[in-house]
């Protein structure tokens, strides 16, 4: 399996090149285009404790849908995110897992375990809540961003607006807060919620925040039903 | 028609120089900024029918502003999306391009809108436009626009597609039975056939409707 | 705020004094609140960034003015004096907002564009630009808020109204706008 991100920075893709019997997993609805050598098969993930997959994506976390791809001959499989931006990829060796937030998960190989992970609804004044998708195992993780990935090394500590993280190594410590002390302050300053990690480990930010993106294009649109 | 393209990259920008008697057609609110020797005249296009026809259906708004200049000027267009911009000399063939990737052409080039796709709960499908006639039109996409020369079949998924040769068959179809298709809006895919060019973009505007939807307020009754 | 170290504390600011709560109200959108933000200790990194996808620019102020739309500012840094204007009743309806900042000052300035920027000079010319492609512009120059011509242009044009610029002057132009894009993503939504 092999992968190669194309585009300009913007808007990158990556196209995954696969041998004949080789499959690879990705979150449902992102594929671009395909070989007609591959075919691709959608399952569901549910999870434990009742709620139903595909409502999440209704309350903009993650889809747990997911779309499995089998070569059964030399084939090509192109993904894309949604927002424009970068691609990111992470080549996983075990060591440590990766946790996806808002809807970063891309793609994996068929070697990495995908967890969906509910933070809950710890004080979402949107009523929107935090899903992660954790990624442990090993061979490629592929993720999406909105704008420009940058990686951070945290040594102690270190906070990010919750709309700026793609994802983050599983040994950091976090917790998810107000940015201004208090709910009135972070709401008008335009702040909303943000991530404190505290220990050792990498961050992936992105340079736009989604969330505010939404929050500013939504609004604008038709209502929906 | 003379024009540059400019700012290449992801926000392209396209400037027009019109000559005196030069005409120059674009959809509603592309205008960015322009001479104030160049006029804008607004009227709806090929009498009321066809208008309310491409404006309920094509995405494209009812309202075509004609640029004109009696004495010169330039005037820069957009599109509302990021993403290329690509011009293309009509000259007697046919294009279909999905809607909303029309930005601006000159006065003899001619635009129809239909409907292909399944028709279902979700009404999901694909609205086009075919352009014929002669002169340039410009279009553009949502992300990096890749031209493909098909030879045989090529799948894309729908949302993905943004031009494509007339002379190609397709085909719109689910690509997997299991999975309601209002979730992503994009489980449907176009099944090319034949030999001609397909145009895709890097991002699916269907996708991005899907993403937003939940940011969107609420219908009250 | 995109991402900031410990030692940085977060206050509120109302820009231009205080404004009555009708006012705000007619402010279509735009937030007069900026954050200000100070560090408690050396070497404390503090990230701002958009949220509508293109570039981001700095400027070093030195002593000159600047007319910006208020939502393409990010932030500046303490020397940098910030005004509003009042862009007339026409700016209620350019979809815009209201006001206009006015920047002057030494220091440094963050501004962000939707899509590219692009500089024009004018010299005793004159440019008319879609409020919602206007970015900043220097004082020297006179501008209106003005249809686009006849009634039927300027309600069914798409464009609504646009900005007149006259005299010589630099105008810092963006190549998309948020109302474009909300249009175009409108023919997606079911």
């Amino acid at each position: 399996m092999n992968t190669e991100i194309i585009g300009s920075a913007a808007f990158q893709s990556i196209k995954v090149t696969l041998e004949a019997g080789e499959q690879f997993v990705s979150e449902a609805g992102k594929m671009v285009r395909m070989s007609t050598s591959v075919t691709n098969e959608v399952e569901s993930v549910k999870k434990s404790g009742g709620l139903l997959g595909g409502l999440k994506r209704m309350l903009g976390g993650e889809a747990f849908f997911f779309s499995r791809y089998t070569a059964n001959d030399k084939g090509e499989v192109v993904l894309a995110p949604t927002l424009p931006g970068n691609v990111g990829f992470r080549e996983l060796d075990g060591s440590c897992g990766w946790y996806c937030a808002g809807g970063s998960y891309l793609g994996s190989g068929p070697e990495i375990k995908t967890e969906p992970k509910w933070q809950g609804m710890k004080g979402f004044f949107t009523g929107e809540s935090l899903v992660f998708v954790h990624a442990t195992g090993i061979g490629p993780l592929i993720l999406d961003a909105f704008g420009m990935v940058e990686e951070e090394e945290v040594d102690g500590s270190f906070t990010v607006d919750t709309g700026h993280v793609v994802a983050f190594e599983d040994r950091l410590d976090y917790t998810i807060s107000k940015a201004g002390g208090s709910w009135f302050n972070s709401m008008l300053a335009g702040e909303g919620f943000v991530i404190r990690f505290s220990g050792k480990g990498k961050v992936l930010v992105q340079s736009h925040n989604m969330k505010e993106f939404g929050a500013i294009v939504g609004p604008k649109l038709p209502p929906r039903r | 028609m003379n024009y540059e393209i400019q700012c290449e990259g992801s926000f392209p920008v396209l400037q027009v120089d019109l000559a005196p008697g030069d005409n120059l057609v674009s959809e509603a609110g592309a205008m960015a900024w322009m001479d104030p020797t160049v006029k804008c005249k607004t009227a709806t296009r090929g009498g009321i029918g066809s208008s309310l026809k491409r404006g309920l259906l094509g995405g494209e708004s009812f309202f075509q502003n004609t640029y004109s200049s009696e004495s010169g000027g330039k005037v820069s267009l957009v599109p509302g999306q990021p993403g290329d911009i690509m011009a293309t000399q009509m000259d007697g063939q046919r294009l279909m391009l999905e809607r909303g990737a029309y930005l601006a052409s000159g006065p003899d080039v001619q635009l129809d809108t239909n409907f292909k796709g399944l028709k279902g709960l979700f009404s999901e499908g694909m609205f086009v436009l075919t352009a014929s006639g002669s002169g340039t039109m410009f279009w553009n996409g949502y992300g990096d626009i890749i031209e493909v020369q098909v030879e045989g079949d090529y799948i894309v998924d729908n949302g993905y597609a943004v031009a494509w040769d007339a002379s190609l068959d397709y085909n719109v179809q689910r690509s997997s039975k299991k999975v309601r298709s209002f979730l992503f809006g994009d489980q449907l895919v176009m099944r090319f056939h034949g030999h001609g060019r397909v145009w895709t973009q890097s991002r699916s505007p269907r996708a991005l409707s899907a993403w937003v939807y939940p940011f969107r307020r609420v219908q009250k009754n | 705020m995109s991402a900031m170290d410990d030692g940085i504390d977060v206050k509120i600011r109302m820009l231009g004094g205080f404004l009555p709560a009708v006012g705000r109200r007619l402010l279509a959108g735009e937030s007069l609140l900026v954050g200000q933000y100070s560090s408690r200790s050396a070497q404390q990194r503090l990230s701002v960034s958009p949220a509508i996808p293109g570039q981001v620019l700095h400027k070093k102020m030195q002593n000159e003015t600047y007319l910006m739309q208020a939502g393409s500012f990010m932030a500046c840094t303490d020397g940098v004096n910030l005004g509003t204007v009042f862009g007339g009743l026409k700016a209620i309806f350019s979809g815009e907002g209201m006001f206009f900042l006015k920047l002057s000052g030494v220091g440094d300035l963050w501004y962000n564009s939707y899509g590219s920027i692009v500089e024009r000079e004018l010299n005793n010319s004159e440019l008319i630009v879609d409020t919602g492609h206007i970015v900043a512009w220097e004082p020297s120059l006179n501008w209106e808020i003005t249809g686009m011509g006849n009634l039927m242009s300027t309600v069914f044009s798409g464009e609504g109204l646009v900005m007149k610029f006259r005299g010589t002057g630099k105008i810092w132009l963006q190549t998309r706008s948020l109302g474009g894009l909300v249009n175009w993503m409108r023919g997606y939504c079911y």
